[in-house]
């Protein structure tokens, strides 16, 4: 089963890609777990549609290389968008990033919708950034996907310290001259890129989960921020590959929420026998005592 | 090193929260800075330490500018202020102390090492080095920051209530690691709330609500009449 | 046809606004959006259990996911001690994948689709009718009134309860009140309305209904009485708003509406913002 999986060309590129791009968005997903930001990955990931709708509209192409910042720009945007309300009114956090991502959604659905109901016809395949087709990665998309997974990748092995310092106590990183406010941003735009590239294969409202998901059942098993990462990866590329596993087996199935639920099934399993907090382990531990 | 503030202002939003304060702390002083809430202790520590911008007015450290000796200062934030549950380890936060010293590659060197467990050791904290923090007691977390300070190896030293809910044993330990430092020549501001120990712990002090009230030896500026000025600006003002 | 859709939409966009004010005063809004997301799983096992037909059995089986996903929330967040908005994603996350992967496996058992959960089919709810005595009315319409009802009901009856235990739910816990009991009846209430809105709006477009009125409402008002007199008004301005907008330009009539206020926040933002302007720079 597994060996023919492997045999087929076009599934080989749609695991490898699939566990490079998951990988990248568990990296940055520990860290916005840690900053406690997690549910502002949503937003972005759900006002990147309206991205990929402008850009499609304007080219008329279903090009990557065309979609992809489009769907940065908005992704960014929404950020900007709940940074400025926070400050400029008397709106809560929850609030505000309720309604960016909201807003922002209705405005991808309802360009989403006018090009179906004008578009020529070269618009098919556009929804499935919604709940995400893994089988739909081309090969020609391939490098680029690579690329910018692997920046991500690449920069948060490379940015590790400041982040960390950043996450754990932000005004001691200010006072040892650490430019606190660069690195965010340097962070935000990498989390922006791994969500951007990510949405492919899980599509934008479940994209979410490979970012707060793995960080959480990772977080069960290490006290040390280094393992933590390590198996936040570990637990993304076990759940896309069990994802595609499944969705290869029966065709019906979708990819993107099967990655969903088998990441989520390793939290819950780490929330009880993960070593470091979980709850039997915890109890054990209380006994001793 | 000397320390010398002139006329530093700090604005929160519309909000003034320190008025025109200057003072100079000289070399080898051990100071606490008193005052009552909201008078903008910690916030004239964040602007002195470039945490939060400064509206006017100058910090001097030895004459030079902040980012000229940035090395050779250390904080010590608020406990509350970070999240105990961060997956690091004790000796993990110490280390973080070195992260000025390193190179480019900012990568730990055997030194760093050697100087993160004796620091832990001058807190007591040595056997439990390689627990995760949150594991610790409130008075164990609080000086786990203390050797993080002192693992920088710094010349001044600015300290947001290290005393604040601790043990009697970690409170008796911190004043012993202070007087040392003050010993070795080095600066030391504490902002400080317990008014029964100033006398014994502090060489000087800065009585603070928004504005300096008085700045100066412990002895001679710690009197009734000032401290009844410091608590009660506010119906003095009216 | 046509006003039964602006009808239909009215009444999925009031009672979400009047329960968006209270999600926001309580910062509770992400929970609002994970219950949404959730409810679907629900929905689907209701259609399968019972006849696709019955809408007020799909309403209770779905509407007790909704108070389940809350009680995950709430044991991930104190007993598992995960942080709240972590405990939020992966609980909704799980759920909707959950929801999605039912509907693929029993395709050819329920009238489904990926497209009705994402946006609604509210173009379709007239062609559903049914008879009641000698009135036509679209099948969709009956749930909609019934939850209409039970929300304002409740809100205006235990008005005092609801004000009380969201300004100042220590003091309300110190007077004697079951602050957690508020909760989840607030909680039970967002779940109903979501799914009597699942068929028209999706699963995924009710937190626009739900947070954007609210919001708006919020920024222009000191009270909570007005505030929610005022998100009514939002709501209703937003529907009319937003089916101009898709006749004009023959787009989603659920996905306009949201856009509708998405723009309605925008403009009050806008005044509000210059408006403190102006005040700061009078000073």
């Amino acid at each position: 089963m597994v060996e023919s999986l492997w045999a087929d060309a076009n599934a080989r590129t749609v695991i490898v890609c699939t566990l490079l791009l998951n990988s990248a968005a568990a990296l940055i997903g520990c860290f916005t777990y840690l900053q406690k930001k997690s549910l502002t990955g949503d937003a972005v990931s759900h006002s990147i549609l309206p991205g990929i709708a402008i850009a499609f509209l304007f080219s008329g192409v279903k090009d990557l290389w065309v979609i992809l910042p489009g769907a940065f720009l908005t992704g960014g945007l929404s950020l900007l968008s709940i940074e400025y309300i926070l400050r400029h009114s008397k709106l809560k956090q929850d609030t505000a990033i309720a309604l960016v991502l909201s807003v922002f959604f209705a405005v991808g659905v309802v360009l989403l919708s006018y090009i179906q109901h004008h578009g020529n016809g070269n618009q098919s395949g556009l929804d499935s950034f919604l709940l995400g087709k893994a089988a739909a990665l081309l090969s020609a998309d391939i490098p680029l996907y690579f690329s910018v997974a692997f920046v991500v990748v690449f920069s948060v092995l490379l940015f590790y310290r400041p982040f960390m310092l950043i996450s754990f106590d932000r005004s001691f990183a200010l006072s040892i001259g650490i430019a606190a406010h660069r690195w965010q941003q340097v962070m935000v735009v990498l989390s922006v890129l791994a969500i951007v590239i990510g949405i492919q294969a899980v599509g934008v409202v479940l994209m979410s989960a490979m970012l707060i998901t793995p960080a959480v059942a990772a977080r069960y098993w290490s006290h040390r921020l280094p393992v933590v990462l390590l198996l936040a990866v570990l637990f993304n590329m076990i759940a896309s590959v069990m994802g595609i596993i499944i969705s290869y087996k029966y065709p019906s199935m979708p990819t993107g929420p099967w990655i969903v639920v088998c990441i989520s099934s390793i939290a819950v399993l780490s929330f009880f026998i993960g070593n470091a907090k979980g709850i039997l382990r915890r109890s054990s531990l209380t006994v001793q005592k | 090193m000397q320390l010398d503030v002139s006329h530093i202002s700090i604005q929160y939003q519309d909000n003034v929260v320190v008025d025109d304060v200057s003072f100079q702390l000289a070399p080898a002083s051990l100071a606490a800075i008193v005052g009552p809430n909201g008078a903008g202790k910690s916030s004239l520590l964040k602007g002195i330490l470039g945490i939060h911008p400064l509206k006017k007015g100058n910090v001097y450290f030895n004459g030079q500018t902040l980012s000229s000796v940035r090395p050779h200062i250390a904080y010590v934030p608020q406990r509350e202020s970070v999240d105990w549950d961060f997956p690091a380890t004790v000796l993990d936060v110490v280390l973080m102390g070195r992260y000025p010293h390193l190179n480019w590659w900012k990568r730990y060197r055997s030194i760093d090492f050697n100087i993160a467990r004796k620091s832990l050791e001058q807190v007591n904290l040595i056997d439990l080095a390689d627990r995760q923090i949150a594991q610790l007691s409130g008075g164990q977390q609080q000086r786990v920051f203390l050797a993080r300070a002192l693992a920088q190896e710094a010349s001044i030293y600015f300290m947001d209530e290290p005393f604040a809910g601790v043990d009697a044993a970690t409170e008796k330990n911190i004043v012993s690691v202070l007087k040392e430092l003050q010993a070795g020549g080095k600066s030391i501001m504490v902002v400080h709330h317990d008014l029964q120990t100033i006398r014994s712990y502090f060489s000087s002090i800065l009585l603070l609500n928004k504005k300096v009230i008085a700045f100066g030896p412990t002895d001679e500026v710690f009197t009734p009449e000032r401290i009844q000025q410091t608590y009660q600006r506010e119906s003095l003002l009216l | 046809m046509k006003y039964e859709i602006i009808l239909t939409a009215i009444l999925v966009a009031l009672p979400c606004s009047m329960l968006g004010c209270f999600l926001i005063l309580r910062k509770m809004v992400m929970l609002g959006d994970a219950i949404s997301h959730a409810v679907l799983p629900g929905i689907v096992i209701a259609y399968l259990v019972f006849d696709s037909r019955d809408p007020w059995m799909m309403l209770w089986g779905a509407g007790c996911t909704g108070v389940l996903t809350t009680l995950c929330i709430e044991i991930l967040h104190k007993r598992f001690n995960v942080q709240e908005d972590a405990a939020i994603g992966v609980v909704f996350t799980f759920l909707f994948a959950l929801g999605v992967i039912l509907i693929s496996v029993f395709a050819h058992n329920i009238d489904l689709d990926q497209d009705c959960v994402l946006y609604g089919e509210i173009v379709y709810v007239p062609l559903h009718r049914m008879d009641i005595g000698v009135l036509s009315v679209p099948v969709a319409l009956p749930p909609l009134i019934l939850v209409n009802a039970i929300v304002f009901f409740i809100l205006i009856v235990f008005y005092p309860y609801f004000k009380l235990s969201t300004f100042d739910s220590a003091f309300a816990a110190g007077v004697g009140m079951s602050v957690g009991l508020w909760n989840y009846v607030l909680m039970s209430l967002v779940s109903f309305t979501t799914v009597a809105a699942f068929e028209s709006v999706g699963a995924i477009l009710v937190i626009a209904f739900l947070v954007v009125p609210a919001a708006s409402a919020y920024l222009w008002s000191k009270q909570l009485k007005t505030m929610c007199l005022l998100s009514l008004g939002f709501a209703i301005a937003s529907v009319c708003i937003g089916y101009m907008i898709a006749q004009q330009w023959d787009v989603s009539i659920s996905a306009s509406i949201a856009m509708g206020s998405g723009i309605l926040f925008g403009i009050s933002f806008v005044i509000h913002t210059s408006g403190k302007v102006i005040v700061r720079n009078k000073q």
